[in-house]
């Protein structure tokens, strides 16, 4: 078989800087699930304000059927690079230096902005308890607390990951079961009061995609932990399949519950729409599981936040796109130590500035722009490795169908992002604009190209034509 | 001062408590390096 060229290169990379192999398929649930569960909590009320209650259902199901297919070809590409880095691992293979840079650059920034955010929730939530609590405490204490157990190992951090993650979930089907829903004389939901259709029809929909990400926003990140898993074949399509499952359900319940139980001229514009379905039930303990869940939720993501952008920032600096500083392992941990403690400033720092819904737009719009790299890169990885030519941990079904509805889907969130935060667009693409210049005009002069690729010579077979 | 305003400080203590523990592993690790390049 014929393979690309410097081996020795690659032995060297593989034998000085690997990571531990630790994580089985529930740790990739719950990192998951654990990074997007928050988004049940908060943030995807405002498909309401955008598309009223059936256009925000609409893109509930919609968004969901964006994130099936990307979890299905994003799991086959996973399976087959079993390093840190996911999309940006992809990128390295299938679309050269520029992409890998600037899909490394979007990951980053998507789950460093999402960390800030949640940690400036957890901050905003406590302050509820009493008036003489302050945000900014919390806030920082919430961050180095989830940097220092990053730091000390990702088989402990996803160990708490999944009791966080567990325990928030739970607290949404106990919220569904208080309301009694099974029982038609007794059941609070009063969906036919509560709703209010479809107010600003079809366009209102397209409006409503964007937050409509918020339930599923992160469940890709499954595939930045693929050097970490024992069996990357096995973990990766079970742990992200079973965590979309356990979201898509975890959205239709919130939803369900949310919209039953407070009025959706309230829900359009609450904060924590799940705690304020908990306080319209009128349960003492309910009304106290919700707030616990959300806190609980908005650690577990931030948990995962900061595992995922340290990952993207360890694996830029390993293939010499980044200064080669952050690709140290720690030596008794093994973890990406540096990249760790050189993103906590900038999470924090994210989150002092306390503009909530402008950190997440930046987020989502990063998003996106991987997506839809991700789908191309799709056509590409068949056209290149055809099914057959290397081992796949799993295939994706249905090809091309699934990469032409992320492309759609995609296209059409950010069309409608245009008409509520165009200014954010706008300044999304001139930051990527201006890293690609540095990129091009002065960083690409230090890539080493030989490593740049040498982590996956020893394994991947050069493609035909190529 | 109430018990929610000593908590304030609790967690300012408890985060300086934390960056210490990073910081100062932080720095072991990476004197430990320079002394092995040396």
């Amino acid at each position: 078989m014929d393979h690309l060229p410097d081996l020795n290169a690659s032995k060297e990379v593989s034998s000085s800087s690997h990571l531990s192999k630790v994580l089985g398929p529930m740790h990739i649930w719950a990192l998951g699930v654990g990074i997007v569960l928050v988004g049940q909590f908060m943030g995807w009320n405002f498909t309401i304000a955008k598309g009223g209650s059936l256009g925000s259902i609409i893109a509930c199901w919609v968004i969901g059927i964006l994130y099936i297919s990307l979890i299905m070809f994003n799991t086959e590409m996973g399976s087959v690079m079993p390093e840190a880095g996911g999309q940006y691992s992809m990128a390295k293979y299938l679309l050269g230096p520029l992409a890998a840079f600037n899909i490394g650059m979007m990951l980053v920034f998507e789950y460093v902005m999402l960390a800030a955010a949640d940690s400036l929730v957890v901050g905003e939530i406590l302050k509820t308890i009493s008036p003489d609590i302050q945000a900014l405490p919390y806030i920082i204490l919430s961050i180095l607390f989830l940097t220092w157990l990053n730091y000390r190992g990702v088989h402990a951090t996803l160990n708490l990951n999944i009791v966080l993650t567990g325990v928030a979930f739970i607290t949404i089907i106990i919220l569904l079961f208080s309301t009694k829903f099974y029982s038609p004389s007794e059941s609070m939901i009063k969906l036919s009061e509560m709703t209010n259709g479809l107010p600003y029809g079809w366009i209102g929909i397209l409006g409503a995609f964007q937050f409509g990400c918020w339930f599923y926003l992160g469940i890709e990140g499954t595939a930045l932990a693929a050097e970490e898993c024992r069996s990357t074949g096995r973990s990766l399509p079970v742990g992200a399949v079973v965590g979309l499952l356990t979201l898509i359900i975890g959205a239709t319940i919130t939803w369900f519950v949310s919209s039953g139980l407070v009025p959706a001229d309230l829900l359009g514009v609450s904060t924590y729409p799940l705690f304020d379905a908990a306080v319209a039930t009128g349960k003492p303990i309910v009304i106290q599981l919700l707030f616990v869940g959300t806190i609980l939720a908005c650690l577990a993501s931030a948990n995962g936040c900061i595992a995922d952008s340290s990952r993207a920032w360890y694996s830029m600096s390993r293939d010499t796109l980044i200064p080669e500083a952050f690709s140290a392992i720690h030596p008794k941990y093994k973890t990406p130590y540096r990249a760790i403690v050189f993103l906590m400033p900038i999470s924090i720092a994210f989150g002092f500035t306390g503009l909530l819904d402008q950190v997440i737009t930046f987020s989502i719009l990063s998003a996106l722009l991987v997506y839809l790299l991700t789908a191309y890169m799709m056509f590409k990885f068949r056209r290149m490795y055809p099914i057959g030519s290397i081992d796949r941990g799993y295939i994706a079904p249905w090809h091309p169908f699934p990469a032409l509805i992320v492309i759609v889907l995609s296209a059409a969130t950010l069309f409608g992002m245009y008409f509520g935060y165009w200014t954010n667009l706008l300044a999304g693409f001139a930051f990527y604009l201006l890293a690609s210049l540095w990129f091009v005009l002065h960083r690409s002069r230090s890539l080493d190209m030989s490593r740049f690729i040498a982590h996956g010579a020893s394994y991947w077979p050069r493609p035909k034509g190529y | 001062m109430s018990f929610w305003s000593v908590m304030n400080y609790v967690a300012w203590g408890l985060s300086a408590v934390l960056a210490y523990l990073i910081f100062s592993d932080f720095i072991r690790v990476e004197l430990g390096r320079t002394r092995k390049e040396d």
